[in-house]
């Protein structure tokens, strides 16, 4: 496993990537607020996507959609081709589970396991042996600089040191797509940044493909392509 | 799976452990009081198994080689003594000896309990042992009611026995009799442990809300990472029998804990041994199975009011404000319990029919309560805005009204504990209703009465004996008789006793005797010549008699008497001076003995002992024991009454974990609201009004409620009219003030937790 610390933004040319998350006439309300007015949005393989927008815009509700958690009230998402939008509710979590890693600002750890279970979690869901879980689990503390905070609960570990599990409960299945929703709201600057350095280099060397949603120019410039959305629709699109 | 819903229910850090605690202990207090219920028939059974021997007597007609028995009811240190005398009928070698026993003792010999051979040292010989005679054995724990019970099996000559009408029986029975509880009993029963599981319930739901929060944020995250429902369901039923496992296990242990103590409480004047204590091992697993059973389904039940979705946790619907609608079931289970209570004499239902009935509509009154509660809240909270002048009394008011059903659940178990309490204590006020005294109200204090059991008669010369005790002031025999004219009875029964020494002993102030020694005592027309025969005599041919000549006086006054006994004594009153022969009157029968004494313990126990070693079979009352035979109310009063610390107790927890839980889930709110300005007084004034204004209220209602249905079914029951006694008003006013103490101690962190500082840390 190789240590990302060092790694910096480093954008680059890139040849469009093959599609594989794909997005057509989203809607979606919640009482008398439409929260996506019909929103069309392709995502590559290996490409880091932020979406932006100002608060009440729909960002984090497209995110939701896209990721399965919401279920959009017209339009459709395909992963890979394969509509997600029909699935049930037990394929859906069994999707998240295996295809979708998650990072959000917080409350995404569980307050009564240590961190190395957190990171074990997806793994003994899907019905991985406790003590090969937390094996593989293992192997993800050194490279996110977390190393030595294996036996800590969420409540003994700073922001930034949750952040960092939470990104290494995101990646230990393998996903195929990483969201992150504000993943470096809770932060400061310099631990924002070493979260979204760690991020980025690790999905570099796989291919995974993260969408992340910010209002926070900082983030977005570890993306290759930013969507701006406003008002439940995509006002702009711009290559990093 | 398993192991990982076992890892979230056990290492969920400080307040994850006190929610599981206390869960846990209201899981263990409910399996107690469950394991205590199922125990209570086998506890009779197997007292009336082990007293089968001398309570199970089956007379024979074959009085071939018998044992004579003789069960007398006696009373030492005010504990009951029974004394069983008993003599062979027949080859005293092919008597049947009482189980247990080696053999029958001798004359003036006997078998006694343990307790009483303890009892017997510690008295001198003329309080107790002249009574039993020489100890010869005991009597195993196997055949006795309890380890306090104090039992002698005593010797006696065949003749002395013969005379007092004895059971001759050919075996001693070891099967008990088919164990029957007067209604009632059953009924009250049935009722308590409704009652006492009720505030469990509350209690257990409570503590349930205490970790709800945190445990559905964290199922949240679970949902987040992939985990599907039928994950999230089985990891909630995981946990739930973690706490209900852990639960009734310390269940066990309290039950176990606990029997000791509570084998010390009488029933029927009688300990418990505490093996005694033992539910039926089946109906005891089955059980402990069911509390598993019923947490699983709760915690699913519960699941199906939640979605949990990877966003957090979102109601399944928001829930309505409750209607006036919610009071209809509460007049519903009110006219069913009407209904059974009228139909509780209705021959044509079973036993089980009547008190499962009556039970039933009982539990559904309770549980209406519960459900009209939240109405009622929001009723108060209504009344409350509009008095209402202060910010705390106004932001109470809202709040009552916003979230009804959280605030009276924080209340309901203190609620149902002051129904329960109101409606045993009008039980209660019954009961001491119904506890007659065997002891005469024309006894005065230190006086004693002795009087034969059985028809016979007491022995000549008894007041003499007895007048020689030490302590004892003055023994008077009185000798019930009727007046025969002309060979037909003539009036109603009178006395025949020593006027001035009946008068003195009974201490009957302003009493002055007729100098012609006849005596009115209630309204009799005497005059002319009669024979007096023995008023117990079994008729008038043969009974000894006496003549004797009253000169008619329609002037005679009635004798003086406290008017509060003039119904318990007979019609006249005769003086031996009113006879020609005054030593004649000997020969009539004595049947009552009056005792003067100073009052002492000892001197009541010397009267006893010599009254029963001249007539096994006589019974002495003393004045002291009138307080005594009212222990049949002690007795229910103290069970209420522990009952009701018991629950009055777990509604306390109740109300410090709703309370608590309530702070907990507001805290960011309250931490704004101090960062606007309020001051943490007012914060504090805030809950109390919140908790203690619904509390009062409903607490009063729920009060009138239960006074109502305890004299209901007491009504129709006993057609006695019964209204609770003054405890119960002080009984509420306690459990408010109890209550709003238990809030009050919630209320010191307050200040720590509600520190504008901890805002950046939410």
């Amino acid at each position: 496993m190789t240590t990302y610390l060092a790694a910096a933004p480093t954008p680059v040319e890139r040849a469009a990537p093959a599609p594989i998350l794909v997005a057509t006439d989203l809607k979606k309300r919640f009482g008398r607020t439409e929260a996506l007015r019909g929103i069309d949005v392709t995502i590559g393989r290996g490409e880091i996507v932020a979406v932006m927008g100002p608060s009440g815009s729909g960002k984090s509700t497209l995110l939701h959609c896209l990721a399965g958690i919401l279920r959009p009230d017209a339009g459709t998402v395909e992963l890979e081709g394969r509509r997600i939008d029909t699935l049930g509710e037990t394929e859906r979590s069994k999707l998240r589970r295996s295809s979708f890693g998650f990072v959000f600002q917080f409350g995404q750890l569980v307050p009564e396991l240590t961190a190395l279970e957190n990171v074990a979690l997806p793994l003994l869901l899907d019905g991985v042996s406790r003590s090969d879980a937390e094996a593989r689990a293992a192997d993800w503390f050194p490279s996110l600089g977390i190393e030595g905070l294996e036996h800590r609960r969420p409540g003994d570990m700073s922001g930034g040191q949750s952040q960092r599990v939470a990104v290494a409960r995101a990646l230990v299945t393998g996903p195929t797509v990483v969201f992150a929703d504000e993943p470096t709201g809770s932060l400061d600057s310099l631990a924002g940044e070493q979260v979204m350095e760690l991020l980025s280099a690790a999905v570099a060397s796989s291919e995974t493909t993260v969408v992340v949603v910010t209002h926070e120019a900082r983030v977005a410039a570890y993306a290759h392509r930013e969507i701006v959305v406003r008002d439940g629709r995509i006002s702009g699109v711009v290559a990093a | 799976m398993i192991g990982l819903g076992i890892r979230l229910a056990l290492s969920g850090g400080r307040g994850a452990i006190v929610g599981l605690g206390l869960t846990s202990l209201a899981v263990a207090i409910g399996t107690a009081v469950l394991l205590f219920a199922l125990s209570f028939a086998p506890a009779l059974a197997d007292r009336d198994a082990r007293t089968a021997w001398r309570d199970n007597l089956r007379p024979t007609t074959d009085a071939v080689d018998a044992t004579l028995v003789l069960r007398i009811e006696d009373r030492v240190d005010d504990q009951l003594l029974t004394r069983i005398h008993v003599a062979p009928d027949g080859d005293p070698a092919a008597a049947p000896v009482p189980a247990g026993l080696p053999s029958l003792p001798e004359v003036g010999e006997a078998y006694v309990s343990p307790a009483l051979a303890r009892l017997m040292g510690d008295l001198p010989s003329d309080q107790l042992a002249d009574r039993i005679g020489r100890v010869a054995g005991s009597v195993p724990d196997a055949y006795l009611a309890s380890p306090d019970e104090l039992v002698a099996v005593i010797g006696t000559e065949p003749e002395v026995l013969r005379a007092r009408e004895p059971y001759a029986v050919t075996a001693f029975e070891t099967d008990a009799l088919a164990l029957e509880l007067p209604l009632i009993g059953v009924l009250i029963l049935a009722l308590a442990a409704i009652g006492a599981l009720a505030p469990v319930a509350v209690f257990v739901a409570t503590a349930t809300r205490l970790s709800a929060a945190r445990r559905e944020m964290r199922l949240a995250a679970l949902r987040l990472v992939g985990a599907t429902p039928g994950q999230i369901a089985r990891l909630a039923v995981v946990e739930a029998l973690v706490v209900t496992s852990i639960g009734s296990l310390a269940g066990i242990v309290l039950f176990l804990v606990s029997r000791p103590l509570v084998a010390r409480i009488p029933l029927d004047a009688t300990t418990w041994w505490i093996s005694s204590i033992s539910p039926p091992m089946a109906a005891a697993v089955v059980m402990l199975l069911a509390v598993q059973v019923v947490g699983a389904i709760a915690a699913l039940a519960s699941m199906r009011r939640l979605v949990i979705t990877p966003l957090g946790v979102q109601r399944r619907a928001a829930p309505s404000r409750p209607a006036a609608w919610r009071i209809i079931p509460l007049g519903l289970s009110l006219a069913a319990l009407a209904a059974s209570v009228a139909l509780f004499r209705d021959p044509g239902l079973s036993e089980v029919e009547r008190v499962g009935m009556i039970g039933g509509a009982f539990a559904a009154v309770i549980g209406a309560i519960a459900f009209a509660g939240p109405w009622l809240t929001v009723v108060v909270g209504s009344v409350l805005h509009r008095v209402a002048r202060g910010a705390a009394a106004l932001l109470a008011a809202r709040r009552l009204s916003d979230e009804p059903r959280g605030s009276f659940g924080a209340i309901a178990g203190v609620i149902m504990a002051v129904f329960v309490a109101s409606a045993f204590f009008t039980f209660t006020a019954f009961a001491r209703l119904q506890a007659g005294s065997d002891v005469d109200p024309l006894l005065r204090e230190g006086g004693i009465m002795a009087y034969p059991t059985g028809g016979s008669s007491l022995p000549s010369g008894i007041a003499e004996t007895v007048g020689e005790l030490d302590g004892v002031i003055m023994a008077v025999e009185v000798r019930s008789v009727a007046l025969l004219e002309d060979g037909e009875f003539a009036t109603d029964y009178g006395w025949v006793a020593s006027c001035p020494d009946l008068v003195e002993v009974l201490g009957l102030v302003g009493a002055s005797c007729a100098a012609d020694g006849v005596n009115l005592l209630g309204s009799a027309d005497l005059g002319g010549t009669y024979d007096v025969i023995p008023a117990t005599a079994p008729s008038a041919g043969t009974a000894p008699r006496l003549g004797v000549e009253i000169r008619p006086d329609p002037s005679r006054a009635l004798l003086e008497l406290p008017a509060d006994t003039r119904a318990y004594v007979p019609a006249f009153l005769l003086d031996p001076s009113a006879f020609a022969e005054p030593a004649g009157v000997e020969r009539l029968p004595a049947d009552v003995l009056y005792v003067g004494t100073d009052g002492s313990a000892a001197v009541g126990e010397r009267v006893r002992t010599a009254v029963v070693a001249a007539a096994p079979d006589a019974t002495v009352r003393l004045e002291s024991e009138r307080v005594a035979a009212d222990s049949q109310f002690a007795e229910i009063g103290r069970i209420v009454g522990l009952g009701l610390i018991g629950t009055l107790t777990l509604a306390g927890c109740s109300l410090a974990v709703a309370v608590t839980t309530a702070t907990l889930e507001r805290r960011r709110q309250f931490v704004l609201l101090r960062s606007a300005g309020m001051a943490v007084g007012t914060l504090r004034s805030m809950i109390l009004l919140q908790a203690g204004v619904p509390l009062a209220a409903v607490a009063i209602a729920s009060a009138l409620l239960g006074a109502l249905v305890g004299s209901g079914i007491l009504f129709v029951t006993s057609g006695v009219l019964v209204l609770p006694d003054a405890t119960v008003v002080i009984v509420i006013g306690l459990s408010i003030a109890v209550a709003m103490a238990v809030v009050a101690m919630t209320l010191p962190p307050l200040e720590r937790m509600t520190r504008p500082t901890s805002l950046r840390h939410e």
